[in-house]
C-alpha cells in the first residue's frame, strides 16, 4: 500500500477544530459584484459638484411643487398696496409691481421652466432615439438621406425656426415645446446614430443576429439598450438647454402669456426696472443660472459616471 | 477642391430655398394676415391692398411670386407701424452694420479669452490655473448671455456707474453687450483649446521640436497652437451664428439699434414679412459662414481628405 503512505501520524477527529463560519470566506479576495448601476452612482457620487448639483435639483424640485400650494399668497393675486415691497416676513422676496409675490412667483415659473425643459428632452429623447438608431442601423442611402436632412436643419440657426414656429403657432406652453423639441430631437438622433453605428459591428450584435433574433429586437433590445449612458448624458445636457431657449424667447416677448410666468418671463417683465428695482430681476436670473449649472455639473458627473471604460 | 466647394455650395443654396419655403408656409398658416390691421374703410381699399401684396392669388401662385421676389433680392416691406412701407432689405442695411461692429468685437473677446483660458488651462502645472479656467468655462455655458447682461448692468451699470450701458456710442459702450455675447463663445473655444493642445503636446513633432533645443515659448506659439486651432477654426461657423441670434436679445437690454433689435420689435408687432425677411438674411449669412468656415479647415488641414 505504497500509495496511501503520506504520513504515519494517524488522524483522528480531534486533531481539528471547526472553523468559524466567519472565516469560510477568508480566502475569497473578490468584493461583492456591484451591478452597472451601483457602479455608476458610486462614481457619481465622488464628483462633489454633480452631487451639489443634484441636490440642489431636487430641492427646486420640491420647492416649486410645494411652496405655490402651501403659500398664502397665488401667483395672479395682486395686492395694489404693497408695490415693489422688498423682503420682508410677509413676502420673503418681495413683490413685484402689481404687489404679486415674488417668491410664490419665481416657484410657481419654476413648473413651468422645469416643465418645458423635461417635457421637451424626453419628446427629443423619443423622436431621436428612434430616427437615430433606423438611420443607424440601416445605413446606405437611408442613411444619407436622413442625415442630409439633419445637417440641413443643422446649419440653420435653430433660434430663427424656433421663433418662426412660436409666432406661427402664438405663444404657449405646447408652441414653446415644439419649438424647442424641433432643435434638440437632432442631437439626440447623431449621438444614437454613432452609437448604433459602433455598436452593430460588434460580437454581441453578430450573435443575437446567428441566434435568429428580429431586426427590430437586434435594434431596441441591444444596440438601444447598450448606448443608454450616452443617450442619458445627452438627455440631461438638453434639458438646461431647454430652459434657456424658454427664457430666451419669452425675454423676447414670445414666451408664457401674464398672469402665468416662467422665470424667462419674470426676467423680462423686469428688465426695465434693473435701475430701480435689480432685485426683482435678480431673483428669476439666481433661480435660471443656478438650475441650469446643477444641471450642467450633473450631465457631466453622469458622462463620467456612466462611462464602463472609466471602472 | 473645386468639386468640395461647388458641393457645400449647392448643399447651401438648397438648404437656403428650404428655409424660405419653410417660413413661406408656416407664416401663411398664421392667423391673421398683412391687411387686416390696416382700417380700410372702402372695399376698393381693400382691394387695392389685396392685390398688392398679392393675397387675391392662390397659394401656390403667391409662393412663386414671393420666391422669384427673394431671388432678385426683394424681401418685401415692414408693416410695422413706424417704419411702414420701408424695404426690408434698407432697414436690414441700415442697421446690420452696427450688429456687425459689436459682433466683431465680441469675436475677438470670444477668440482671445478663449484661447488663452484654454491654453492656460492644458499647459499650467498648477491645479488652481485649470479648475479656474474649467470654472469659467461651465459658467459660461451654464448663464445665459442676457442674464449675464442683466446681472452685469445692475452690478456695473447701477450699483458702481464704471460703465455706460445704453447705446454704442463710446468704446467703453462695448464692453458690457461684447462681453455678454462672447462668454459662451469663450467657455466652448477654451474647452476646444484645452482638449486639442492636450492632445497635441503629446505628438511627436513637439518632442522633437524640443529635443532640438527650441525653447518652449516658441514650441507652443509655433507648433502647437498653430495646430490645435484648427478645432477652434471649425467651431467659427456655430459661434457666428450663435452670436447672431444672442445679439436678438443682448441688443434689445442694451438699446442698440442693430439688426437683432430690427427682429425684436418684428417680433412684438407680428410684423411677418419683417420677420421672413431678417430670418432668410440671417440663415443666408451663416449658411455662408458656415461653408466658409469648412473650406477654410478644409484648406488649413491637411489631414481632411476632400471627398
Amino acid at each position: 500500500m505504497e500509495e496511501n503512505k503520506v504520513s504515519d501520524v494517524t488522524l483522528s477527529p480531534e486533531l481539528f477544530e471547526k472553523l468559524d463560519d466567519s472565516e469560510k470566506n477568508a480566502e475569497k479576495i473578490a468584493y461583492e459584484s456591484s451591478t452597472y448601476l451601483q457602479d455608476a452612482w458610486k462614481r457619481f457620487k465622488q464628483n462633489k459638484l454633480a452631487l451639489i448639483g443634484l441636490i440642489f435639483l431636487l430641492i427646486m424640485l420640491v420647492l416649486s411643487i410645494v411652496v405655490p400650494m402651501i403659500s398664502p399668497y397665488t401667483y395672479d393675486g395682486q395686492d395694489m398696496t404693497l408695490q415693489h415691497a422688498g423682503m420682508s416676513m410677509e413676502h420673503l422676496l418681495g413683490t413685484d409691481k402689481f404687489g404679486r409675490d415674488m417668491l410664490v412667483r419665481i416657484m410657481y415659473g419654476g413648473r413651468i421652466s422645469l416643465a418645458v425643459g423635461f417635457a421637451a428632452a424626453v419628446i427629443s429623447l423619443f423622436v431621436g432615439v428612434v430616427y437615430g438608431a433606423i438611420s443607424g442601423y440601416c445605413g446606405g442611402k437611408v442613411d444619407m438621406v436622413m442625415m442630409r436632412i439633419v445637417d440641413a436643419m443643422y446649419s440653420i440657426p435653430d433660434m430663427l425656426y424656433v421663433i418662426m414656429v412660436v409666432v406661427a403657432m402664438g405663444a404657449n406652453f405646447f408652441s414653446i415645446m415644439i419649438g424647442v423639441c424641433l432643435t434638440f430631437w437632432m442631437d439626440m438622433a447623431r449621438q444614437v446614430r454613432s452609437q448604433v453605428m459602433t455598436l452593430k459591428e460588434q460580437e454581441f450584435s453578430l450573435a443575437a443576429f446567428v441566434l435568429g433574433a428580429s431586426k427590430s429586437r437586434i435594434l431596441f433590445k441591444h444596440l438601444i439598450i447598450n448606448s443608454m449612458g450616452p443617450i442619458i448624458v445627452t438627455v440631461t445636457m438638453i434639458v438646461p438647454r431647454a430652459i434657456f431657449y424658454e427664457a430666451f424667447l419669452s425675454f423676447l416677448g414670445i414666451g408664457i402669456a401674464a398672469p402665468q410666468a416662467s422665470w424667462g418671463t419674470l426676467a423680462n417683465d423686469a428688465k426695465g426696472l434693473v435701475s430701480t428695482y435689480p432685485m426683482e430681476v435678480i431673483w428669476p436670473v439666481l433661480a435660471i443660472c443656478l438650475t441650469m449649472l446643477s444641471l450642467n455639473f450633473i450631465g457631466d458627473g453622469l458622462g463620467d459616471a456612466l462611462d464602463p471604460k472609466k471602472k | 477642391m473645386f468639386k468640395y466647394v461647388f458641393k457645400r455650395v449647392m448643399v447651401g443654396v438648397v438648404t437656403l430655398f428650404l428655409l424660405a419655403s419653410a417660413t413661406f408656409f408656416l407664416m401663411k398658416f398664421t392667423p391673421g394676415s398683412p391687411i387686416s390691421s390696416e382700417r380700410l374703410k372702402t372695399e376698393e381699399a381693400r382691394q387695392a391692398a389685396m392685390e398688392k401684396y398679392h393675397l387675391d392669388k392662390s397659394i401656390p401662385e403667391q409662393y412663386v411670386i414671393y420666391i422669384s421676389n427673394v431671388l432678385r433680392g426683394d424681401l418685401g416691406e415692414s408693416m410695422t407701424a413706424n417704419t411702414k412701407g420701408q424695404k426690408a432689405t434698407d432697414l436690414i442695411g441700415k442697421s446690420f452694420p452696427v450688429t456687425a461692429r459689436l459682433g466683431t468685437v465680441a469675436f475677438i473677446i470670444a477668440l482671445v479669452g478663449g484661447i488663452g483660458l484654454g491654453t492656460a488651462a492644458a499647459l499650467s502645472k498648477r491645479k488652481w490655473v485649470n479648475n479656474l479656467c474649467m470654472f469659467v468655462a461651465t459658467i459660461g455655458v451654464s448663464v445665459p448671455s442676457f442674464l449675464l447682461a442683466l446681472l452685469m448692468i445692475i452690478v456695473l451699470g447701477v450699483w458702481l456707474h464704471v460703465l455706460p450701458f445704453i447705446g454704442l456710442k463710446t468704446p467703453a459702450n462695448y464692453i458690457m453687450p461684447a462681453t455678454a455675447l462672447a462668454l459662451y463663445p469663450i467657455a466652448t473655444i477654451a474647452r476646444l483649446t484645452r482638449s486639442s493642445m492636450l492632445e497635441v503636446m503629446k505628438q511627436d513633432y513637439i518632442i522633437l521640436a524640443r529635443s532640438k533645443g527650441t525653447p518652449y515659448k516658441m514650441v507652443v506659439i509655433k507648433h502647437a497652437l498653430k495646430n490645435a486651432m484648427l478645432p477652434v477654426i471649425t467651431y467659427a461657423g456655430p459661434m457666428f451664428a450663435f452670436m447672431l441670434t444672442g445679439s436678438f436679445v443682448i441688443e434689445s437690454v442694451f438699446s442698440i439699434p442693430g439688426i437683432g433689435q430690427v427682429m425684436v420689435s418684428s417680433i412684438q408687432n407680428r410684423d411677418y414679412s419683417m420677420i421672413m425677411a431678417v430670418t432668410i438674411f440671417l440663415g443666408a449669412l451663416v449658411i455662408t459662414f458656415n461653408i466658409l468656415a469648412d473650406i477654410l479647415s478644409a484648406a488649413i488641414d491637411p489631414r481632411i481628405k476632400l471627398k
